[in-house]
């Protein structure tokens, strides 16, 4: 598990973390969200033990992180400004990996980089921005990791690729209790991926949840009766939006999705419809209900 | 064990990817010393020459480039992703702890600076040995010893300007900063120290205010011309190297200390935070403001005289130091704004440091001035018979050590000392019409070297005082140690170190008055002269012992050492100047000696130069006088080189210096199976007062010996 207490970053004068406060934990796929400035990229590289906190710390298995080798073993950080030696093939900054990571696995390293139909011997300064973030990616999961660190890296790829590295984690946290924690500005990205996602805005943690939890409680429900009604049919259901047309009315609900489709439905409606919500509609609401304005967030 | 657990302070496989990392520079650096190294020798080699001793310094040239370029090149190279964001991020994200990283690529660093130190040198000593050149091969252990902890120095002030800056533009500033800065400053302490107090001679210096302790100052003993010493003796100074190798190694756990400390975002930042920023920046003006204190004390005055009588050239020094402090500041941040906040701080500066200069100095001066003993408050006293220029004989070191405890001595330096101190106070001088001495006074608490002022009468009795003392009397007889000796000539030639034990075994003989004479009888001066070198402890020496009657045997050696390692050049050149016009000699000289020949000094010298009409036939030149032409068939000089080469090594086992010597030394340039090529030598020949009579008379004009008749 990795946990955040009170943790402070700052740049000068300028502070790009809060006294953030979040864990997360083993085994999931982790969604970092918020728009540029937020603090996902600090918090990941603080996760990487990149950075040393100006204030709190980032444990890993309650291990501090920082300088702490036996921690960074474990963690691997895939960023979004890419490192590659001059001149280095694939092939010499597996060495250079395996130089540092115990658990390199040339075997792996081999499996994925054939995947991914990339050439090994090349230099990889001649690949494209792509084929460049599949590299990192490919060196990074050859490490073995228990924690992998993605800042903005699928950005760069396409939708196959997209898929197949989504797939490649997946199997990793599955067979390996792995944990991934993916920063994204884009929803619609993570919104796939990822099992549970952390809002961030100017240094803090806003939202965070388990996105199946989001999905499964909140819905919309569109419906219709004959005669006049109002939205007091819905009593007992937290409402958390109402919108009535005509004779057709839609709400966004809290709750049970057969509790509610239980109760209108015996009042015999003309038409009733329960529908899931984007991740982004989610959002929308749930940060309203906290007092923020969606697009001023994101 | 994981790992990581093994990666807290070494990483063995960092460590060697670091050095594949540095392949590309290391082999550029390598590969530069190495080419440049060899081109002397080689250029030797293919013209046929012999380049007789080669300096020390001469070894392996490269590496005085090397040891800047290579040392900071080679850190800049290891740690660059210090100045990338990106590269830094990746770098502190590995399981390593950070004092893993930094000691694994400073090994790398030091690795590739051994190397090509050490295959450097080698291979100039090697190639020097290959042309034929006399080198020895302590040179080798010197030269290692000397750039090894040099570059290692430099590469280690590099190593704190990269963890403490984030740019290329910052390393290199703070890596000349704190290079040169520290001796800088010392140098210019020590210089005006002297000034002031003229009576503390520059070896009276703490070790630290001297710049010949630290390799890397090579340039600042510019300013020391007055240190009497060659620049180059600091190769062969041990203390030297250890000073910076010690120098070194603090440097190098400092910049651990700073690497551990250093934040990733540092990256690309000219300083970690906006004070050391400051810090960096203040730094850059102290070399030329604090000049202007050191300029007032060595210039007699205060500051503010100095600023009176000096208005021009000071403010130029101090706009100067503006322009530095500013442009600093703009190429590091690019914020003119930047520019009006900084300026109280130069104002500041622009005070602050002329007065650091100058009053530490000063105090340290005079303190360092005023200070003597009195006669009944010393124990004894060593006297320097040396004057500081050039390199001390193994006699003067062996007296500059005798401590002298005569109540009569000790009170005549200790009243002359105070006249002198009371004269420089006064009138700035006291050595004028003077002798002066340097007098190390010791009190048996503590001890002071100064220089004192003695007037002739003073100086007479002085020297009475030492020649009746037992100690320099046995000193004047001490001889070197064979293992004291590196370097063993014969009038100006290389010969093997041998034949100084031979010549200590021949002495060994004699004592007393007889020993004295045997080790200063000179029946010639500059000829059969043993030149010996070496280090007596810490200090080097070179001294000179004839040869004459009382060593025969050492005579008979040298002379036969020189002639059999001239045996191959001497035939080469009989045949070319017994048949010069065949074409194949193009040039060449011949001067003879003739030593110890009755009364009179001969000299005789044999021109030829195939393609200068003036002389493109053999002229013999006597005496720098007379002249006649040689025929090119049938001359006296092919008749002698052609003896000198019949003349049996070995029929000598002893050679009086009493006997007639000719003294034969021989160059020219020959076209044989190798190409065109040049062969030198010195050979000597015995022979008698006839002989040698009857080979000056072949040399002169006929006129000449019929007026002789």
């Amino acid at each position: 598990m990795i946990c955040a207490e009170q943790v402070t970053m700052k740049f000068g004068q300028f502070t790009a973390l809060d006294h953030l406060q979040c864990s997360i934990p083993r085994g999931c796929v982790y969604g970092l969200v918020g728009s540029n400035g937020a603090g996902k990229s600090t918090f990941m590289r603080l996760i990487a033990g990149v950075y040393r906190p100006y204030a709190g710390q980032v444990t890993v298995e309650g291990v501090p992180v920082y300088d702490s080798p036996e921690v960074k073993e474990k963690v691997v950080f895939v960023p979004d400004d890419l490192f590659f030696l001059p001149h280095a093939s694939m092939d010499r900054m597996a060495e250079l990996y395996e130089a540092n990571y115990a658990k390199f696995n040339r075997t792996r390293y081999a499996e994925l980089s054939d995947g991914f139909g990339l050439d090994r011997k090349a230099n990889i300064g001649t690949f494209s921005k792509g084929m460049r973030r599949q590299a990192a990616i490919i060196l990074a999961l050859s490490t073995m990791p228990d924690y992998i660190l993605f800042d903005e890296t699928f950005d760069g790829l396409d939708p196959v690729m997209r898929n197949l590295v989504r797939k490649v984690i997946y199997g990793d946290v599955e067979e390996r209790n792995a944990t991934a924690v993916i920063s994204s500005h884009s929803l619609r990205d993570l919104e796939d991926t990822c099992d549970q996602l952390a809002l961030l805005h100017k240094g803090g943690l806003i939202f965070e949840s388990d996105i199946e939890n989001l999905k499964t409680n909140l819905f919309k429900v569109q419906f219709a009766f004959a005669g006049d009604y109002d939205k007091h049919v819905l009593d007992g259901v937290e409402v958390l939006s109402w919108v009535k047309k005509g004779s057709v009315a839609n709400a966004i609900v809290r709750g049970d999705r057969e509790a509610v489709r239980a109760k209108l439905t015996a009042d015999s409606p003309l038409l009733l419809d329960i529908l899931p919500l984007t991740l982004e509609e989610i959002f929308i609401h749930e940060m309203e209900a906290l007092g923020y304005a969606f697009h001023d967030v994101l | 064990m994981t790992q990581a657990k093994q990666h807290k302070w070494f990483n063995l496989r960092l460590y060697v990817d670091m050095l594949r990392q540095l392949k590309l520079v290391g082999f550029i650096l390598a590969g530069a010393c190495v080419v440049i190294t060899l081109l002397p020798p080689a250029v030797n080699l293919i013209d046929g020459h012999t380049p007789g001793e080669i300096h020390i310094a001469e070894i392996a040239p490269a590496l005085w480039g090397f040891l800047y370029i290579g040392g900071a090149g080679l850190i800049y190279a290891a740690f660059s992703y210090l100045t990338q964001r990106n590269a830094c991020d990746f770098y502190y994200s590995l399981p390593s702890k950070a004092r893993a990283i930094y000691l694994s690529n400073i090994a790398a660093v030091a690795t590739w600076i051994f190397g090509t130190v050490v295959g450097t040198v080698f291979i100039g000593w090697i190639g020097y040995g290959l042309c034929g050149a006399w080198t020895n091969f302590s040179y080798v252990l010197y030269l290692i010893a000397y750039f090894a902890s040099g570059t290692l120095l430099v590469a280690a002030c590099a190593a704190i300007a990269v963890c403490i800056s984030g740019t290329k533009f910052s390393n290199l500033t703070l890596t000349a900063l704190i290079l040169f800065l520290p001796r800088f400053l010392l140098t210019l302490v020590g210089l005006s120290i002297c000034e002031v107090a003229r009576n503390v001679p520059q070896s009276a210096l703490p070790f630290l205010l001297t710049p010949n302790c630290n390799v890397t100052a090579m340039p600042f003993s510019l300013f020391t011309s007055g240190f009497g010493t060659e620049s180059l003796e600091v190769i062969t100074s041990i203390p030297a190297y250890l000073y910076t190798l010690g120098l070194a190694l603090v440097w190098l756990a400092l910049g651990l200390w700073l690497y551990c400390r250093r934040r990733s975002e540092t990256a690309g930042q000219s300083a970690p935070s906006r004070l050391m920023q400051h810090v960096y920046r203040c730094a850059l003006t102290v070399p030329l403001l604090s000049i202007i204190g050191f300029w007032a004390i060595m210039d007699r005055q205060s500051l503010s005289g100095l600023l009176g009588s000096e208005t021009d050239v000071v403010f130029v020094v101090v706009v100067l130091s503006a322009i530095l402090y500013f442009a600093y500041e703009l190429i590091t941040t690019k914020r003119f704004k930047n520019l009006l906040s900084t300026l109280p701080l130069f104002l500041a500066l622009a005070v602050a440091i002329p007065l650091a200069a100058y009053l530490p100095s000063k105090g340290i001066a005079n303190v360092m001035l005023s200070r003597s003993a009195t006669a009944e408050e010393l124990d004894s006293v060593q006297i320097a018979l040396h004057d500081g220029y050039g390199r001390p004989t193994y006699t003067q070191i062996a007296t500059d050590e005798i401590d002298y405890e005569s109540e009569t001595l000790l009170a005549l330096l200790a009243k002359a000392h105070e006249r002198t101190i009371n004269d420089i106070e006064e009138r700035f001088s006291a050595f004028s019409g003077m002798v002066a001495y340097e007098v190390t006074f010791d009190t048996g608490f503590s001890s002071f070297t100064r220089k004192v002022a003695l007037t002739e009468k003073e100086h007479r009795q002085l020297r009475q005082l030492i020649q009746e003392n037992p100690k320099y009397i046995a000193a004047q007889r001490e001889l070197p140690k064979p293992g004291e000796v590196q370097s063993l000539t014969f009038n100006g030639t290389h010969v093997s170190e041998e034949l100084w034990k031979l010549y200590l075994s021949e002495l060994s003989a004699y004592s007393g008055e007889t020993y004295d004479k045997a080790i200063t009888d000179s029946p010639y001066v500059d000829f059969l002269m043993l030149g010996v070198s070496g280090d007596r402890g810490v200090t080097s020496y070179r001294s000179s012992y004839p040869l004459n009657s009382y060593t025969p045997k050492t005579l008979a050696a040298c002379i036969r050492e020189l002639n059999e390692r001239s045996a191959r050049a001497l035939e080469i050149a009989a045949n070319a100047y017994a048949d010069p016009e065949s074409g194949n000699m193009s040039y060449g000289w011949v001067q003879i000696d003739f030593l110890n020949c009755g009364n009179f000094y001969n000299s005789i010298n044999v021109d030829y130069n195939r393609y200068n009409e003036a002389v493109n036939q053999m002229i013999a030149y006597v005496n720098g006088g007379k002249t006649k032409t040689l025929d090119p068939g049938d001359n006296p000089l092919t008749e002698l080189m052609a003896r000198a080469i019949a003349e049996t090594p070995t029929a000598h086992e002893t050679i009086d210096s009493a006997v007639p010597l000719l003294l034969i030394r021989f160059s020219c340039e020959v076209d044989n199976e190798d190409g065109w090529s040049y062969y030198d030598g010195t050979v000597y020949l015995p022979v008698t007062e006839l002989e040698a009579e009857e080979i000056f008379a072949s040399f002169m004009p006929e006129q000449d010996n019929e007026l002789a008749k």
